[in-house]
């Protein structure tokens, strides 16, 4: 430290005290422009109360282990709940949540940080992570996912102390497959750790950035879209209110799939800066929310699930009425040609004459939110064409024949519960999409047309001779007409060879009907036995 | 003279069955949470049940080369506690964290040809108030004799990642981990005895076998499957994937390899046919194996899943246990079910070993 | 040999192969195990058939030496006291999901 700073530094932190203390309206704290003074030392009170006890406080009012990480929301309460369960820290649910909004807010990831992981973070169901490093994953994603590696940030010493905690917690770490054939303590020390320090290190310019970005109000009128898997799209406003410090009330009004009013009330809190966590009731079903707020906080996106059954759920958009204007969805997104058939365009803002390029057009009712108009298509051209309200364009698919199908998920798991026991099953949701091979006749090529959901029936089989043997489509569950599989009851069966489970190996066939032409499409689908460790990031 | 005659041989018969009525067999098995079970097997009959202090699920067990005390590992891999198979009086207590600050996994110990001796494989790590730190795996040796707080008289480094100790009958220390080991017991050298993860087969990939199961009691010899890839076969030929069994003489001290089918099936553990000829393999199947010629002879599905293979000192009955809490018996000739045993009170063995004793 | 998909690619990696596409293809859906020795989940030969039999029998054998810590909770270290009970076969339904959300 140079004179002129050691002079000068008694100054600063007189006036930062100064300022602290004399201030009335709660300055923004300079180190992080979005929380307060009072927020900051409210936080640092909380972790001295809660975590000082084998955390040391540094001078600098940091604390050891902890003000070294940088961690999603559920990745702090994970955090957290493990410290419950290997050391016994006894927490107050007020100052568990309250710790989780300290560190999230002061210690978080900036959107970009967690855009490559958000499935993992919505609790997606039957997802298959992609672009995964192979070293990190082999290493790390044979046990969990590697979102839960991916969606945190350390600097190499932090990343290897996180492998002493591997160690010394499960020491047959080394021995299971995929790390017995290594020596696993030494990459994991060595190579691993240096690329996770440089993969995901502690300080970076995007969480800079978004530190010094104005976090902003997500109070206000929003319209809100979504699609519920295997049930159908959605559409209805909500009314976001501050109920203080980053917590809101709302209040839906929704239009269900089937057409059918819903409302509901919902409670969130937004961590960060943009990541929204609500829990809401509709119609008596709980839900969870967890979405993302755009950087100019006029956008929100992600995923909602049932409370009991993070496996059910779906996506939603939803758009700040004030500061937005457009079309959300066009709900169905394709038209058949010479068919008659009702469109809904969801939208903020809609205004003027509405059009579908290759369509006649007769709108029933329009309103700023919602336009319903009955279109039929004569089949020229084909493929995806405009349609306009207005200024606003979108696109939709125009078709004559649904060439043929596609499951999804490909590859998918299901988990039997119940039966007495307290994990609940998991379910296994498909849904099936239609495609045209598109102007070159040929499928699989850049031309095919997603035709989005189409109606099908739903079928499981064995998957194979050795499925066929143990008869798992006998018992290994049913599949509903919408597509959901819910698999049978946990337990020891004994009905079957070795009294097992109620695990099967099973194809689940989607079959469309037009006409006297049958489409069949296929999904592979473990129904597999249940597990007690579920936090909230796999 | 014919009277005399038939008379001695009398004699002689009783006098040369003496020794085996004497020496009768049992099978020693551990349950959860702290149960050791001495079973008359021939009888299929529990004949006495302990109590280990301070047990959670009972792991390894070693018997004393007497047949007098079981040591059993215990105490969430922390613990080794000698009980008496005559009283269940708890005789040895061993605890492996024995330094400050401290926890640690035991992956297997043994004992020596003369009783005096346990060696044990530990994994410490170093628990700061917050922080681990991972610290080498070492071996360390007591004296069965220090009663109750046994300390180390002698403590050695050791590779990683070790999962199985063998006692040979010279009383050198043989260690399965990446490679099968010799251990000095007096200096803590090690030495490669046969190379695994570096051996040099021809057209075998890097073979995978974790073994924790002992199956030499009544054959002298310990084996266990192992899986490799012959490099020389297409990747889509299934015969490519093969398993093996890896031996080791536990007189000898000599190792073989045979390979026996390609990978159809899933083999926890093996055991040896006393006369050498056969061995026996199981997991959620029991399969018979040819070892001249080697081949599999014979495949039965079992009731459950069983982790340990073992075998009666005749060579007559194979059984299998571990998972839940009975021992099956199957004929060794034809796998024929020739009856079971049921621990009392049905407790789950989890991954607790069978020992065989006589005694 | 479809069915023999995840062992191929086991042996793979056994054999050294660099190929790290084929690698990455053992994919499986996220947060399960592709550890197959016997797996959790999938077993080695990407089905059921070879997992434990019942599950019910393994499940000490897997938590008592912390085998898939992430789906079944281990005894050694992290929760000691998950599975009091000693018969797997008659106490399943009172073993408990272990993390706290309280």
């Amino acid at each position: 430290m140079t004179l002129k700073n050691a002079l000068f530094m008694p100054f600063i932190l007189f006036l930062c005290f100064y300022l602290s203390a004399c201030s009335q309206d709660d300055k923004k704290s300079m180190a992080e422009p979005n929380v307060t003074d009072t927020e900051i030392q409210a936080g640092r009170m909380l972790i001295s109360d809660n975590c000082s006890g084998c955390h040391m406080e540094m001078e600098d009012h940091t604390f050891s282990r902890i003000s070294q990480i940088r961690k999603t929301p559920e990745g702090w309460d994970m955090n957290i709940a493990r410290m419950m369960i290997f050391h016994g820290l006894e927490i107050s649910s007020e100052d568990r949540k309250a710790l989780v909004k300290f560190l999230s807010d002061t210690q978080g990831l900036a959107p970009s940080e967690t855009l490559a992981h958000r499935d993992v973070l919505e609790r997606k169901h039957n997802i298959i992570e992609q672009g995964t490093d192979p070293d990190l994953a082999s290493m790390c994603a044979r046990c969990h996912t590697y979102a839960r590696v991916a969606l945190q940030r350390r600097d190499k010493t932090e990343w290897q102390n996180l492998v002493h905690m591997h160690l010394g917690q499960w020491a047959s770490i080394e021995y299971q497959m995929l790390s017995r054939e290594r020596d696993w303590r030494a990459d994991a020390l060595g190579s691993v750790a240096e690329k996770l320090g440089q993969m995901y290190p502690l300080k970076t310019a995007a969480w800079d950035e978004w530190q010094n970005t104005e976090w902003k109000d997500m109070s206000g009128e929003w319209r809100i879209v979504g699609h519920e898997d295997g049930r159908g799209d959605f559409n209805g406003t909500m009314r976001i209110t501050t109920t203080g410090n980053d917590t809101y009330k709302v209040e839906y009004d929704l239009v269900s799939p089937e057409g059918t009013s819903v409302t509901g009330m919902g409670k969130s809190i937004v961590h960060s800066g943009y990541e929204w966590r609500g829990a809401s009731e509709l119609q008596g079903q709980k839900y969870r929310e967890i979405w993302a707020a755009s950087k100019d906080g006029n956008s929100m996106t992600g995923r909602f699930f049932q409370k009991d059954h993070s496996e059910r759920g779906g996506n939603i958009i939803a758009w700040r009425k004030s500061d937005t204007k457009g079309i959300m969805t066009i709900v169905p997104s394709s038209l058949k040609a010479g068919v008659e058939t009702e469109i809904t365009i969801n939208g903020v803002d809609l205004s003027g004459d509405v059009s579908i390029e290759g369509a006649k057009v007769t709108v029933k009712s329009a309103t700023a939110d919602r336009v319903t108009l009955t279109a039929t298509a004569d089949g020229t051209p084909e493929g995806q064409v405009k349609i306009t309200v207005g200024n606003d364009v979108s696109t939709l698919a125009l078709y004559t024949e649904v060439d043929y199908l596609k499951v999804t998920p490909e590859y998918g798991i299901s988990r039997v519960g119940g039966g007495g026991g307290v994990i609940p099953k998991v379910h296994a949701q498909f849904e099936a999409t239609g495609y045209s091979v598109g102007p070159d006749g040929v499928q699989g090529t850049q031309d095919d047309i997603n035709l989005g959901s189409v109606p099908v029936t739903w079928s499981v089989d064995n998957y194979n001779e050795a499925a066929a043997a143990m008869d798992d489509a006998k018992y290994a569950g049913e599949i509903t007409s919408s597509g959901t599989f819910i698999p049978a009851e946990a337990g020891p069966n004994k009905m079957r060879k070795y009294s097992t489970n109620n695990a099967g190996d099973l194809k689940v066939i989607a079959t469309y009907t037009d006409g006297d032409r049958n489409l069949t499409a296929e999904a592979h689908l473990i129904a597999t036995v249940q597990r007690w460790n579920n936090p909230p990031i796999m | 003279m014919k009277i005399f005659f038939k008379l001695s041989f009398l004699f002689t018969l009783a006098f040369l069955a003496l020794p085996l009525a004497e020496a009768k067999e049992y099978m020693v098995v551990g349950a959860r949470p702290d149960k050791l079970f001495v079973i008359d097997i021939k009888a299929r009959k529990v004949e006495k049940t302990f109590t280990i202090p301070d047990s959670t699920g009972p792991q390894t067990i070693v018997i004393s080369p007497d047949g007098k005390t079981a040591y059993v590992g215990t105490n969430h891999l922390r613990s080794i506690v000698g009980i008496d198979l005559d009283n269940g009086a708890v005789t040895f207590r061993a605890d492996l964290d024995y330094k400050d600050d401290e926890r640690t996994w035991n992956y297997g110990f043994d004992i020596s040809p003369d009783g005096t001796e346990i060696y044990s494989y530990d994994i410490p790590t170093k628990v700061y108030l917050d922080r681990f730190e991972s610290l080498e795996p070492r071996l360390s040796v007591f004296k069965t004799d220090a009663g109750l707080e046994a300390k180390p008289i002698r403590e050695f480094p050791m590779p990683r990642r070790i999962h199985l100790l063998i006692t040979a009958k010279s009383g050198a220390l043989y260690a399965m981990g990446w490679d099968f080991y010799k251990i000095d017991v007096n200096t803590g050298k090690v030495d490669v005895a046969y190379p695994l993860r570096h051996w040099t087969h021809e057209n075998l990939s890097q073979p995978d076998a974790l073994a924790f199961w002992p199956s030499w009691d009544n054959n002298g010899i310990f084996s266990t499957p192992i899986s490799y890839a012959r490099t020389d076969m297409a990747e889509d030929n299934m015969e490519r994937y093969r398993t093996g069994l890896l031996s080791f003489d536990l007189m000898t001290e000599k190792f073989d390899l045979i390979d026996f089918q390609s990978a159809p099936e899933v083999l926890f553990s093996s055991v040896f046919h006393p006369d050498r000829k056969t061995a026996y393999a199981a997991y959620n199947t029991l399969i018979k194996i040819d070892l001249k010629k080697p081949q599999t002879l014979k495949r039965i599905d079992l009731d459950h899943t069983y982790y340990q293979t073992d075998i009666s000192q005749d060579g007559k009955e194979v059984y299998v246990g571990g998972t839940t809490c009975d021992i099956a018996i199957y004929s060794t000739k034809d796998l024929k079910r020739l009856g079971e045993v049921m621990l009392p009170n049905c407790p789950d063995m989890g991954a607790t070993v069978i020992r065989m004793i006589h005694k | 040999m479809k069915h023999l998909k995840p062992l191929n690619k086991k042996a793979h990696l056994l054999a050294g192969s660099d190929n790290t596409e084929d690698v990455l293809a053992m994919q499986s859906v996220a947060g399960c195990t592709t550890s197959t020795d016997p797996g959790w989940e999938v077993d080695p030969f990407g089905s059921v058939a070879s997992l434990c039999q019942p599950m019910e029998a393994d499940l000490y054998g897997c938590s008592d030496p912390c085998w898939w810590p992430a789906a079944v909770p281990d005894t050694v270290n992290t929760y000691p006291d998950w599975s009091k009970g000693e018969d797997t076969r008659k106490n399943w339904r009172s073993l408990q999901a272990v993390f706290p959300e309280e």
